[in-house]
């Protein structure tokens, strides 16, 4: 058990690293994806994207060109994050562009390291950073779509899902997320689900996480949303907090992580993660609706995600006596 | 056979149950988006292509049999909006979600001809039927505009307090289906055959052919 426990907790920390470097720590290596540039056409405005070539990146690339290549052309340019302002100055010098999209967070930073220097920048699209709305607002004439898919969208899910009903959910997090949850709070509130949130502090022990794990099980929530803070999931506080909890909690436990519906020893019940096809399109519609507005930002400047991935680990539904009502309507089961 | 249905399970099962319900010789292609849908039959001539009547219509591409459910060719979509949103928003200022079906230039089109509407609505484009109920919850549209037959299902899962309304312009034509290669008579038989579960899923009871479309 000891044993599994271990390569569990390593399978974890790589995935939540993964995770968290995909948004935020650059790692400059060779291009795993190649986007050529389409035939010109003249007259026809530019949307630059900015973004590591990376595989991770190509699906939403991929359908945010499909859609918009109809009235722009799609420029791509790597972008590792490291790169110094006259490197991302070069890149909008060259394709002039009506609007650009700025995928991950070191790109974003690279990006606002340049605009904070220019007279006029064009809008800015921010695309798969975490804490994107943060982000925002330190960049110039930006709009973005959260990354984090709204937990509100989980536990609606959940209840279509297993049929129960959601209406406390029960999260851990340290001080750092308080705005976040705020928000996440707001958003629940409109599906009267209530959150009730254990904090704890900003390094917490073995112990300090257990016991705010219990009183969440006291407090009776339905269900139990697990954030993608790699401070709280570390490989000690995995193994000898989280695992030994889960292993004991009946309810629905809803991660942000594909790797943690898919892991051995179970950890997640059910994820909702971002459709990446989706995210293009709703990002085309972003980058159509600027231009209908003369690349000006209108609207909201941070929007949430609609479309999600369902994923639902069915052994661990079965033994906390769940039913999965209508499989055909999951996108990955783990039996 | 190129297949663009949304419905309320995903496209790989979809995918997996038509090729199932067809039988052995007919390879089912399922595309979720309609982008996608129309680059794959510009690009790879499928024999076959079965979606709503409404899109085949809006491809300039014949219907040669087309779904019916109760004798009837079209099936009625509703409004669905949250409390009394309608009532506070000018009537052209109402933003209305909306299941992608034609694409980003002519969705707005057809939203306004369903809803019997004098211009172009404003539109926020979704992809699947599951992503109407967040734009509502998110506040990024107003209304959206729903199937009769998912209602149930779309409102069920949710606290909001819907209102609905029902438009008797707002009918999209059942499935059909359009053919381009010599197969069309074995592939029309072998639809006719389909069981009851998959045609329920494709909102159909059964299939007639389209004067002037006989395969």
């Amino acid at each position: 058990m000891r044993r599994a426990a271990v390569c569990f907790c390593l399978a974890l920390a790589v995935a939540v690293f993964m995770v968290v470097s995909s948004c935020q720590r650059p790692q400059q290596r060779a291009a795993e994806v190649d986007f050529p540039d389409p035939s010109r056409r003249p007259s026809v405005p530019v949307v630059l994207v900015l973004a590591p070539p990376v595989e991770s990146f190509a699906p939403v690339l991929a359908a945010l060109r499909a859609e918009a290549s109809t009235d722009f052309d799609v420029l791509v340019r790597p972008v590792w994050g490291e790169e110094p302002p006259a490197s991302i100055g070069h890149h909008v010098s060259e394709c002039n562009p009506a609007a650009v999209v700025l995928f991950n967070n070191p790109t974003v930073l690279a990006y606002r390291r340049w605009a904070i220097r220019q007279k006029t920048v064009p809008p800015a699209l921010i695309l798969m950073a975490a804490f994107a709305d943060q982000l925002q607002r330190t960049v110039p004439h930006a709009v973005a779509i959260s990354y984090e898919t709204p937990a509100v969208t989980a536990f609606v899910g959940v209840r279509a899902t297993f049929g129960n009903p959601v209406r406390r959910a029960g999260v851990v997090a340290r001080p750092s997320f308080s705005a976040y949850l705020r928000q996440q709070r707001s958003l629940a509130a409109v599906e009267e689900i209530e959150l009730v949130v254990e904090r704890v502090t900003d390094e917490p022990s073995v112990d300090e996480l257990r016991r705010a794990l219990e009183r969440l099980d006291a407090a009776s929530v339905d269900v139990l949303w697990v954030l993608n803070d790699n401070r709280l999931l570390t490989a000690q506080l995995v193994e000898r907090a989280w695992l030994p909890f889960v292993g004991e909690f009946d309810r629905p436990i809803v991660v942000g992580v594909p790797s943690l519906v898919r892991s051995d020893p179970s950890f997640g019940t059910y994820a909702a993660i971002p459709d990446l096809d989706a995210l293009g399109v709703q990002a085309a519609d972003i980058i159509f609706e600027l231009a209908n507005h003369g690349f000006q930002i209108t609207g909201s400047p941070v929007r949430q995600p609609w479309s999600v991935r369902v994923m639902v680990d069915k052994a661990q539904a079965m033994r906390m006596g769940l039913t999965v009502r209508n499989p055909r309507r999951i996108d990955i089961i783990v039996e | 056979m190129a297949v663009f249905l949304p419905t309320t399970v995903t496209p790989a099962a979809l995918e997996r149950q038509l090729e199932s319900g067809l039988g052995p010789g007919v390879d089912v292609l399922v595309y979720g988006r309609f982008s996608d849908f129309a680059s794959a039959i510009r690009g790879q001539s499928p024999n076959a292509i079965l979606t709503s009547a409404t899109v085949l219509d809006a491809l300039s591409l014949p219907t040669h049999v087309q779904g019916v459910r109760g004798g009837q060719v079209t099936e009625q979509w509703l409004l669905v909006s949250v409390g009394d949103t309608l009532d506070r928003v000018a009537p052209e200022q109402v933003r209305y979600g909306a299941l992608d079906m034609v694409g980003r230039e002519g969705l707005p089109t057809l939203v306004a001809r369903l809803l019997g509407l004098s211009r172009r609505p404003q539109v926020v484009r979704v992809v699947k039927y599951a992503d109407l109920l967040p734009v509502l919850q998110f506040g990024e549209a107003d209304a959206v505009l729903v199937p009769q037959r998912i209602l149930d299902d779309f409102t069920s899962k949710s606290r909001l307090r819907f209102r609905v309304e029902r438009v008797s312009t707002a009918r999209i034509k059942r499935p059909g289906v359009s053919f381009t290669g010599p197969e069309r008579h074995d592939i029309a038989s072998r639809l006719r055959h389909l069981d009851p579960a998959v045609r329920e899923l494709l909102g159909v009871d059964g299939w007639v052919e389209p004067r002037g479309g006989q395969p």
